[in-house]
């Protein structure tokens, strides 16, 4: 780790030599004495970790030199060793931002070396959330975390590349599994707000009755069961994105309550009178068509105009061609890696297989299907029958298999006969079909 | 370390500060030899110039000092003679502490120098 910097604002020569030798006694500071707040101002610019500030200088005040300071580095903590046993002195510079306040006594160094500590400590959280902000970014660069090369695909990355480069709101739809929260976060984390915060709200997660608080925040006493000030999610993103999931889901009022945050750019948090000023990134994704709901009367055409910004509209899985097996090999990669197991290949049959089957789940039904096909494989590849699905959607699938009628025709035939113990004359009484149909395609091995 | 037995002054709080390291605690008793019969002087002069604010600046500085050198005698005095010239009392109270705080700390320079004489 570098030295930590400490300034030492001290006109008593004694107490500022003794505070100055005792730092020193740890290597890892680098102390530095100033007799005056002027000579303190001078010399800021070395950026220092933290500063000791006698209250009483012969040049300027405690509070002025401390203003003075947080003027040019507002993040540098200032305590304020004092002479005067003062509490008001104490409470009027704790609020205008000092670390911590104390009188000189026995107990300064101590004081003075626990507070070190303290500031050590955080400011190695703050590297480290730096470092993982950074990671995050890295995670979330968008070639690397939407995987494929079909032209569906490359036509969205267009558009989030264009996304990134404005304030822009975005407007993500597609089907539910097609990785809309994911676009909307590699759009955050390639943009300039990246080192701000993402967050994410689902609109239709939320109770109708605490979708207010939650997404502009209550004031203490608001309403029955609000015991404290809660931040909304809107005051969280300050400087970054806020991503409204689900926002066809939102009702009316709150549609009109949503609209003029979003046009006058403040809020009041829900029982409070302060205006806040709002700086933070819309983007918004549903999977229903939002100019339809428009038609019917569910959603305001003003709002909507106002969300729309740049449309992305997410391509199913089924129509992205390759980026299946690309997405199959890249999930069951990171599913063995993830577990520390041996690599996995994919065989032809499983990739037919694959290829072949909707994916009304999109890409999220996807990955479940390679992890469970990953752990049920006992050998060194995946093959066809470790693949299996089962969407809820089944009605859906079978139809988009894209089957002949006549190979529809012996799917549902079997379907009865499993359902029905293999009763021929029921099935079809069922199916209305001749029995001796059935028969022949039992004897032709047709089911 | 020489002996402080019966004497006006005493270093242990200092030596708790930055720890029995001679050097550091030469400096530090030339810097008290240095700094303080200043401090002493501007209270002198401010009362006698009825300059109270003065008084008050630098009895506030002198009263940290005087702690850590172990003035135990004048640490209600310094204390009494802030608060009296912050009032701007050029009482005899006020008189009064201030000749104490004079011979006190004739006292320990004499018994400093006579403890410390290469400092």
């Amino acid at each position: 780790m570098e030295s930590f910097r400490i300034f030492i604002v001290e006109d008593d020569a004694l107490y500022g030599e003794m505070l100055k030798h005792h730092l020193s006694l740890n290597p890892d500071n680098e102390v530095h004495l100033y007799k005056t707040g002027s000579d303190c101002l001078k010399h800021l610019y070395k950026n220092p970790n933290l500063i000791s500030l006698d209250y009483s200088l012969p040049d300027m005040s405690g509070l002025d030199v401390m203003r003075a300071i947080k003027k040019e580095n507002s993040d540098v903590p200032v305590v304020i060793v004092s002479g005067q046993e003062d509490i008001s002195t104490a409470v009027a510079l704790l609020r205008e931002g000092a670390y911590d306040y104390f009188v000189k006594d026995d107990d300064t160094k101590d004081r003075l070396w626990n507070v070190i500590k303290k500031i050590r400590e955080n400011l190695q959280l703050r590297s480290e959330i730096s470092y993982l902000k950074e990671e995050i970014g890295r995670k979330y660069e968008f070639r690397n975390v939407i995987k494929g090369n079909s032209p569906a695909i490359k036509q969205i990355f267009g558009l989030i590349e264009k996304s990134i480069k404005s304030n822009i709101s975005v407007s993500i739809t597609g089907e539910t599994g097609t990785g809309k929260e994911l676009v909307a976060k590699a759009i955050h984390y390639n943009s300039p707000r990246a080192k701000k915060p993402f967050v994410a709200i689902n609109v239709s997660a939320v109770p109708r009755d605490l979708i207010e608080s939650e997404m502009f925040g209550h004031e203490k006493g608001a309403f029955t069961g609000a015991v404290t000030r809660k931040i909304g999610k809107f005051e969280q993103a300050q400087g970054g994105t806020i991503f409204l999931d689900e926002i066809g889901e939102m009702d009316l009022n709150m549609q009109t309550k949503l609209l003029r945050v979003l046009q006058e750019r403040e809020l009041t948090r829900v029982g409070g009178n302060d205006l806040i000023k709002i700086d933070a990134r819309v983007i918004v994704a549903t999977n229903r068509i939002l100019a339809d709901e428009v038609q019917k009367g569910n959603f305001r055409e003003d709002l909507y105009y106002r969300l729309l910004g740049l449309p992305i509209e997410l391509p199913p899985l089924r129509y992205r061609g390759n980026d299946i097996i690309i997405l199959a090999k890249y999930f069951t990669d990171e599913f063995c890696a993830d577990n520390k197991m041996p690599k996995l290949s994919i065989t032809e049959s499983a990739q037919q297989k694959l290829m072949k089957y909707p994916f009304p789940g999109n890409v999220r039904e996807l990955r479940a299907v390679m992890e469970l096909a990953a752990v049920l494989t006992d050998i060194d590849h995946i093959d066809e029958s470790h693949i299996s699905f089962n969407s809820t959607d089944s009605a859906g699938s079978f139809l988009m298999e894209e089957n002949t009628l006549e190979g529809y025709t012996r799917k549902i035939i079997r379907y009865y006969l499993q359902k029905h113990n293999n009763n021929v004359l029921l099935v079809a009484k069922k199916l209305d079909i001749g029995k001796s149909t059935i028969y022949r395609m039992i004897k032709e091995k047709q089911i | 370390m020489p002996k402080q037995k019966d004497r006006s002054y005493s270093l242990k709080k200092l030596i708790d500060f930055i720890g029995e390291d001679e050097a550091a605690i030469h400096n530090m008793v030339s810097i008290f030899l240095s700094s303080t019969p200043d401090l002493l002087a501007k209270i002198k002069d401010g009362f006698v110039k009825s300059d109270l604010v003065a008084v008050g600046k630098a009895a506030h500085m002198l009263k940290p000092t005087l702690d850590i050198f172990g003035v135990d005698n004048m640490y209600n005095p310094i204390r009494r003679l802030e608060v009296l010239a912050k009032s701007a009392d050029s009482g005899n109270e006020t008189k009064k502490i201030i000749q104490d705080l004079d011979e006190t700390l004739k006292v320990v320079f004499q018994q400093i120098k006579e403890d410390y004489p290469e400092v």
